[in-house]
């Protein structure tokens, strides 16, 4: 080879590794505040009666920077709660901390390059633009933003979606109620925010999310479809953790598809992870469907006028693919037909959706004093509306309180079609819809459910408190007799808590049969534990009598204990937990 | 005898039509969806698979796909998977789940597991999965000690099968002879049926032999059968490239299960006086063909059977074995091994410990390993 070759091959060399290097850092916009309103790039945030609206436009990376700069208040703050929710982060002891370091430790080698295997490049780019403008340039590292993304497939969440169109509502259009219940990522609430995205690749869309998201589990786009995303527990063989975080999923759906024929294609052929029931609209027909779907199955579950989902499967093939765990579905399914079907037939608009987010009745709405959880409960830390035949985003608004009960606050309308077209931010919202008043009823119901968070998280003596307050109002509050009976129990007051039981047991009226089958089981546990062997069995096998619909499995939780205490008395720890002697 | 023949027919025509009315309730394949693939083309999962759209579906699909994918050895354990799901249309949709593995893993503590196991036994195995997409496996490996090597297998899918090219080469001081050389094989095995899958190629060996120079072309096939009988037959034609004659080498095994009794039937001969030594079968030992209470020896001839009694509790498995049969030369008036053994059932697979004894030479012999001496061929 001669020098003039050699020149090449070096010049060759030099442009094959230098090409990172001469492009350099991509450029990190400055933050601009005008009339109110906070510009970064072609990017901008504005605050309307309390909700955080952002608007994020061009490659993905620009797209990830703008929200980094413009929705990353405090990154280290924002670090701080997302360690908090990280998978262990409650160990007390060296022995338990050391059992999660290794856990985090497998999960970055096995999870992180499983998920990064099938995340599409722009996504990982819009990932790292968001560090990067979080930390004001300073990082890029995404790792932990991976996670943030993904860890949805690896928790446990309920949420409830409905939608009417039709002769459902109120002028034929199509809306959309949603629930977001998600018990673990309650910390995060404060910080969401409606992010409208106008990409240089695909349809512009609306999400609501929550920082360091690229994904979403809500949204609707500009050709009129929305997208919502209930978890539905799949049995262990339909789920693997190999394969695109659904939330991404969800992103590229909306991104990507303008008919529920295209989405129903992605969503198809997009290698999942875990169980799931999708609303899926689409207001130009207008039409909508549940996709009922695990890691590798598909159903698509249809209906006229109207549609709903909880967390649980419905389409016939898909039932059999249901694990344990019970979560409510069936009441709040019960009472979408009753608020839907027989309350707000003709009349639904986005105030009565709004409405039915917001019930707290069991089904029947008798008796009127449960203190129960209807579609509303204590986990739920957002609430939306949509209406995409408008391009119309009514997102309930969250104060700094750790219990947001999103659906009962004040609602904020964002004209999002608007946006999209203008780009411009709105100078202020469609509106809003007042906070649910906290008197009457509604009082003591917020105390109930707040009562029992509070026994979720240890805090007995405040959650004893707020059951007071509740039974001295309300006596045959049923949810509050059987979580006092339980927490007395639990603290080793036996007679006191088998007092609570029973007469939570006798109320003549059960909202739940769940909490029926739970209540009789406990008195069974409390007879055992008092040496009464005979009324123990009995209501062992009074509880195995319960038929609970949305229970799957005949075998397990509470009804698998109960037989085994036909069997032989049942013990409990100090800390209240059953065991089988 | 005319009657006779009727009847025939008529349960002939009976039988048939019960059978197409069976066909016609299978219903039919509308869309098949190939999921989870990062690295591998799709087509080179298609390939493997025994339907297309259009076909019925037949339950024995899913095995046999199973089957086809897990020989190639290019994806992860999990999820590897075949899932119908019943179409509006009275259709079915098949959804083939895959996953590539990372190039370099598969699994992390699978790889410290397995790097550690390699070293302890004097070995180091490098298994590069499908590194540039295009369908290769190359897998790198060395020895040391009295089995020293080097060596590269490449293994692809083609069609329904899996090709495999492998060069090897070998320095062995075993305790019957020395050898060295290079052996270069290729093969090609497909699952042909649901339950049975073909196997044929060559193997050429170029060495030394106890100081004497040798090559040998080995030409083989085998065919492997997991129902109703598990066992295989394989079976090899030397053709040495010089002055000795050519031999014949043929071997075969079925192995069947009664609760937690086992047992495993082996038989194998050489057909050939002057087949090299590196070509016969060692008796003794643990893995081998196993006759645990006794050392390694050298085989022309055998039928051997084992049998053991499997006792599980929980992760242990205490065992009592016997082996015993012929072989020859050395074993021709019976041989018989009694033992016990612990073995331990491990992420990894079965860890195993055995003494045993024989009771007609009054040996005994302690053998560890890895895996049960009844592991079906595949």
């Amino acid at each position: 080879m001669g020098p003039l070759g050699k020149r090449w091959v070096l010049l060759l060399i030099f442009l094959l590794f230098s090409g990172p290097v001469l492009a350099g850092p991509p450029e990190i916009p400055e933050i601009i505040k005008e009339d109110g309103v906070w510009y970064a790039g072609s990017g901008w945030r504005v605050d309307l009666d309390g909700l955080r609206v952002g608007f994020f436009k061009g490659t993905p990376l620009e797209m990830g920077i703008q929200n980094g700069l413009l929705m990353m208040d405090d990154p280290d703050e924002m670090y701080e709660k997302m360690q908090e929710m990280m998978p262990g982060a409650g160990a007390e002891t060296r022995l338990e901390r050391l059992e999660w370091f290794f856990k985090n430790l497998y999960a970055r080698l096995q999870f992180f390059p499983a998920f990064l295997r099938h995340i599409p490049g722009e996504y990982v780019e819009e990932m790292q633009g968001f560090v990067l403008g979080a930390s004001r340039g300073e990082d890029d590292d995404y790792s932990d933003i991976l996670f943030s993304n993904a860890y949805q497939d690896l928790e446990i969440a309920a949420c409830s979606a409905f939608a009417a169109w039709g002769e459902a509502t109120v002028d034929g259009e199509l809306y959309v109620g949603r629930n977001l219940d998600h018990g673990a990522m309650l910390e995060l609430a404060e910080t969401q925010y409606l992010g409208i995205y106008k990409p240089d690749e695909g349809y512009p869309f609306a999400v609501h999310n929550y920082p360091s998201f690229v994904g979403t589990m809500s949204g609707m786009n500009e050709p009129g479809l929305t997208l919502t995303s209930n978890y539905s527990m799949a049995k262990r063989s339909e789920i693997t953790i190999d394969g695109l975080p659904y939330m991404l999923m969800m992103r590229h759906v909306l991104q990507n598809a303008a008919t529920i024929e295209e989405a129903l294609e992605i969503i198809k052929n997009t290698p999942r992870t875990i169980g799931l029931t999708l609303l899926l609209t689409d207001a130009r027909t207008p039409e909508a469907v549940v996709v009922e779907l695990t890691a590798d199955r598909v159903q698509v579950r249809e209906q006229e006028n109207y549609i709903y989902a909880a967390n649980r499967f419905l389409h016939p093939e898909m039932i059999e693919f249901q694990s344990t765990g019970w979560l409510a579905s069936a009441l709040r399914e019960e009472r979408f037909e009753e608020l839907i079907r027989d309350k707000y037939w003709g009349q639904i608009d986005h105030i009565v959706s709004a409405d039915i987010m917001r019930d707290r009745m069991p089904p029947g709405e008798q008796p009127p004093h449960s203190m129960g959880s209807g579609i509303n409960n204590e986990v739920n830390l957002a609430a939306m509306v949509m209406v995409p035949a408008r391009g119309e985003f009514w997102l309930s608004v969250v104060d700094e309180s750790p219990i947001p009960f999103a659906a009962d606050n004040h609602f904020v309308g964002v004209g999002v079609g608007e946006i999209w077209a203008t780009g411009e931010p709105p100078r202020q919202s469609l509106g809003t819809l007042p906070a649910t008043p906290r008197e009457g009823y509604e009082k003591y119901w917020f105390k109930a459910r707040r009562a029992v968070l509070l026994v979720g998280r240890g805090e007995l003596e405040q959650a004893q408190e707020l059951l007071q307050e509740v039974l001295a109002v309300y006596p045959e509050a049923e949810q509050a007799l059987l979580l006092k009976g339980r927490l007395l129990v639990r603290q080793g007051q036996l007679e006191q808590g088998r007092e609570y039981l029973e007469r939570y047991v006798q109320l003549e009226v059960h909202s739940d049969p769940f909490y029926l089958l739970e209540g009789k089981f406990w008195l069974a546990v409390v007879y055992d534990q008092l040496d009464q062997r005979e009324l123990a069995v009995e209501y062992y096998t009074r509880a195995l009598q319960v038929e609970v619909e949305d229970l799957p499995e005949a075998e397990a939780g509470y009804r698998y204990f109960a037989r085994r205490g036909q069997e032989q008395p049942l013990g409990l720890t100090p800390e209240g937990r059953v065991i089988i002697p | 005898m005319k009657k006779l023949l009727i009847g025939l027919i008529c349960i002939l025509c009976l039988g048939t039509a019960f059978m197409t009315v069976q066909a016609a309730e299978e219903p039919i394949i509308e869309e098949i969806i190939i999921l989870g693939l990062t690295r591998t083309s799709e087509q080179m999962v298609q390939q493997q698979l025994p339907f297309a759209v259009g076909d019925r579906w037949h339950e024995e699909y899913r095995a046999w796909t199973l089957q086809r994918l897990r020989m190639t050895d290019k994806f992860s354990p999990a999820p590897l998977r075949v899932i119908t799901d019943p179409l509006p249309t009275g259709g079915v949709r098949v959804t083939v789940r895959v996953s590539d593995p990372a190039v370099w893993y598969k699994d992390p503590i699978e790889l410290v597991a397995s790097s550690g196991i390699s070293l302890i036994f004097g070995q180091v195995n490098l298994p590069l999965y499908n590194p540039g997409g295009l369908g290769q496996n190359f897998y790198l490996s060395g020895s040391w000690g009295s089995y020293q090597h080097l060596g590269l297998r490449i293994t692809r899918p083609v069609g329904p099968g899996v090709l495999t090219l492998r060069g090897r080469h070998i320095d062995y001081q075993s305790p019957f002879y020395h050898e060295q050389g290079l052996k270069l094989a290729g093969d090609y095995k497909s699952w042909l049926h649901p339950n049975w899958r073909l196997e044929a190629g060559t193997e050429f060996w170029r060495g030394a032999l106890d100081g004497g120079d040798m090559q040998i072309l080995f030409p083989q096939l085998a065919a492997y059968s997991n129902d109703p009988l598990r066992g295989e037959v394989k079976m090899g034609l030397g053709i040495p490239l010089g002055d000795i004659s050519p031999f014949f080498r043929v071997h075969s095994q079925v192995m069947g299960e009664y609760g937690p009794l086992i047992g495993l039937l082996r038989g194998g001969t050489v057909i050939g006086d002057e087949a090299p030594l590196n070509y016969l079968f060692h008796t003794g030992h643990f893995g081998l063909l196993p006759l645990r209470g006794q050392g390694l020896e050298l085989t022309r001839d055998y039928l051997l059977t084992t049998v053991e009694l499997h006792w599980q509790q929980g992760q242990l498995i205490p065992i009592l074995f016997l082996d015993g049969g012929f072989y020859r030369p050395g074993g021709e008036g019976g041989v018989i091994n009694i033992g016990a053994g612990l073995g331990v059932e491990t992420p990894m697979g079965v860890i195993r410990l055995d003494l045993g004894w024989n009771p007609l030479r009054g040996t005994t012999a302690f053998n560890f390993g890895f895996g049960h001496s009844f592991q079906p061929p595949f």
